[in-house]
């Protein structure tokens, strides 16, 4: 009798084994067919040459297109390079204000509120094609006043008085570089302001109680305990800076890939595409497993 | 007995002096404070006119009647107003048309994504199985690769859908695979948001299995010993407990849905959402206006206004949705934490 119970009823693990697989089946089948499939279709898209007749033939080339991104083409690695310069300097700068606007929302003053819901407005518009649009729009800039956008975060005047004072122009120039970002840096730092905001507010209030009792100053708690303590928060915004960075519409490189794969460029080419954007994948993977492999061996987790 | 009067002296004169001293310093302390928040409000203040500057000219422009587009003592606020921008904004966008289809299809998506999303973070925080680890990186992956690297292998699916593999399988024994093209309708959006591969979704995946290991495990052991099944205990019992990360992440999808362009512009063909239609906006007035005066070039002043109008309109909906969930939206975060 009891065996026949213990037959019909497989055992606590097993049935928690099987409900786990079950709660997470709808996102597998999701995953093979609307992600796997078509990612490997793009690999074999980037492996062969096609033929669009009916039906569609692929002639094998093996790594024929990645050849001729690194060797053919005159386009595809500065523009690779471009992209990656221009995070180097972008990714610390939204990281660096972010956490400063955060750390300044956190404390309760007049008018945080108010404060604090217009910087998350970004999150709300930036993603949208509507930004987009309504910045490339060149003459609504020029409309009626004289407040331009290019002459209010223009650096003309910065880099003239830089260069007088005597900096080296590279300096200048990516001084100037910087301000006449400061637009675009704003704009993008909307996610990563919320999440740190989030996690200041996950610090125990004690602990600064603790350590003001200990007489510390609010200079060395900050570096001390805030600091630490959002390090894991901090490794993920810099992941999700990295990929928004790359993956952005006005990004060189999507912009070059996006030429290669439509139509109306002219030389619409599908397997080159898929090569350069495999290739392009790789690249950010590896940035991002580099960075994460740096950073986390100093991130300090709570709870180990 | 004279020395005993020095000391007292002298004592009176210490405490006076200590007691200046921390007058002073609060004092001090008091006005470096007011500097500093005086500081601190002027900061934010500057940054907050850079966040809204887009906003606000895209507002002046759309209420700005045509003859004063280009007038210099206009900064800000025009003489009079108009909806005329607007109202050839609305013509041309299909609007109605255009929001009926977006609304459905981010109402449905983002409902359905919620459904497949909190099943499998749930599966991910709480449930032991083998290969977790591999499926989860598999999770990360997905956000990891940009949605162009895998556009066009998508288009093709969508366009000769095989029913998940089964009408390829029928064409390996008949010969003819059975395919439907369903790029162009509703489906082709929904059918990934069901499976919780839709937009973002590996990110609401992560958000959601962080909110889910936060809950203590006693709220399911007494659930079970209550008598509740698994399925009863994750609908009753764990998410309305987690229901603010819930709304928090459903409003992010709203959001998400509502400003795709990369999928609906592939998949949905002549169908008109929001969206495609604002990029086509500017030139289906352009035509209009070729048509009917046989010039070249449109006014581009005229153009403008119609296109920031249509901005307009497009994110309307979402600034409203804003304004009056934004007090639940930041504290929701604040408090769940995203964090974990």
């Amino acid at each position: 009798m009891a065996k026949n119970r213990a037959k019909k009823r497989p055992s606590w693990e097993k049935r928690r084994i099987r409900n786990g697989y079950i709660f997470i089946l709808p996102w597998l089948f999701g995953f093979i067919f609307f992600f796997f499939r078509p990612l490997m279709s793009a690999v074999q898209y980037s492996l062969n040459e096609i033929n669009f007749k009916q039906p569609i033939e692929f002639d094998f080339v093996g790594l024929e297109f990645f050849q001729k991104a690194f060797v053919d083409d005159i386009y595809f690695l500065p523009t690779l390079s471009n992209s990656l310069t221009s995070l180097l300097y972008e990714a610390p700068l939204i990281i660096a204000f972010s956490l400063t606007v955060a750390y300044v929302l956190s404390h309760r003053f007049f008018g945080a509120t108010a404060f604090k819901s217009i910087f998350f407005l970004p999150v709300i518009v930036a993603s949208g094609i509507a930004f987009t649009l309504m910045q490339s729009d060149s003459y609504a800039s020029q409309l009626g006043s004289s407040v331009t956008t290019a002459a209010m975060f223009g650096a003309k005047g910065i880099g003239d008085l830089l260069s007088q004072a005597g900096l080296d122009v590279s300096v200048v120039s990516f001084i100037q570089s910087v301000v006449d970002r400061i637009f675009n840096l704003t704009w993008k730092s909307g996610i990563q302001i919320l999440v740190f905001l989030s996690a200041f507010k996950s610090i125990p209030q004690s602990y600064y109680e603790a350590s003001q009792l200990e007489g510390a100053t609010g200079w060395e708690s900050f570096c001390k305990i805030t600091f630490p303590m959002i390090s894991p928060m901090l490794i993920t915004n810099i992941v999700y800076t990295i990929i928004d960075t790359f993956t952005d519409f006005a990004n060189p490189m999507i912009v070059y890939i996006n030429g290669v794969l439509s139509s109306q460029s002219g030389r619409m080419d599908i397997s080159y595409g898929s090569a350069l954007s495999i290739i392009y994948f790789m690249v950010i993977f590896a940035i991002i497993i580099v960075v994460y492999a740096i950073i986390n061996r100093r991130v300090s987790y709570y709870n180990e | 007995m004279g020395v005993e009067r020095l000391t007292q002296t002298n004592k009176g004169k210490f405490y006076t002096e200590t007691a200046k001293k921390t007058k002073r310093r609060v004092l001090l302390g008091k006005t470096l404070r007011v500097i500093g928040s005086i500081y601190r409000f002027l900061m934010l203040a500057c940054v907050s006119v850079i966040v809204l500057y887009p906003i606000m000219t895209m507002l002046t422009i759309a209420i700005r009647p045509a003859d004063q587009m280009t007038d210099p003592t206009i900064v800000w606020i025009p003489k009079s107003f108009t909806f005329e921008n607007i109202q050839t904004a609305f013509t041309y966008m299909k609007f109605s048309t255009a929001a009926v289809n977006s609304l459905i299809i981010t109402l449905g998506c983002s409902i359905l994504e919620m459904i497949s999303c909190s099943m499998a973070a749930y599966g991910f925080a709480r449930y032991k199985f083998k290969g977790r680890g591999i499926l989860f990186m598999m999770v990360i992956f997905t956000i990891l690769v940009p949605p162009f690297t895998i556009a066009i292998p998508n288009y093709v699916l969508f366009f000769q859908f095989d029913y998940f593999g089964i009408g390829s399988l029928i064409g390996l024994f008949t010969g003819e695979p059975l395919s439907t093209n369903l790029v162009g309708s509703y489906l082709a959006m929904l059918l990934p948001a069901m499976f919780g591969v839709g937009i973002r979704g590996g990110l609401f995946i992560y958000i959601l299995r962080q909110s889910f290991r936060n809950m203590p495990r006693e709220l399911e052991e007494a659930a079970y010993i209550d008598g509740c099944n698994t399925a009863r205990t994750f609908i009753q019992i764990i998410l309305p407990n987690s229901r603010t990360m819930l709304i928090t992440v459903f409003l992010f999808a709203i959001v998400w849905y509502w400003n795709d362009h990369t999928y609906s512009s592939l998949l949905l063909g002549n169908l008109p959402t929001l969206s495609t239609r604002l990029t086509v906006l500017q030139n289906e007035v352009l035509n209009f206006m070729q048509e009917a005066s046989g010039a070249l070039s449109g006014n581009p002043y005229f153009l403008s206004a119609a296109l920031q109008a249509g901005c307009l309109l497009m994110i309307l909906p979402l600034l409203l949705m804003y304004i009056f969930l934004q007090r639940f939206l930041t504290e929701s975060i604040e408090r769940s934490g995203l964090v974990g």
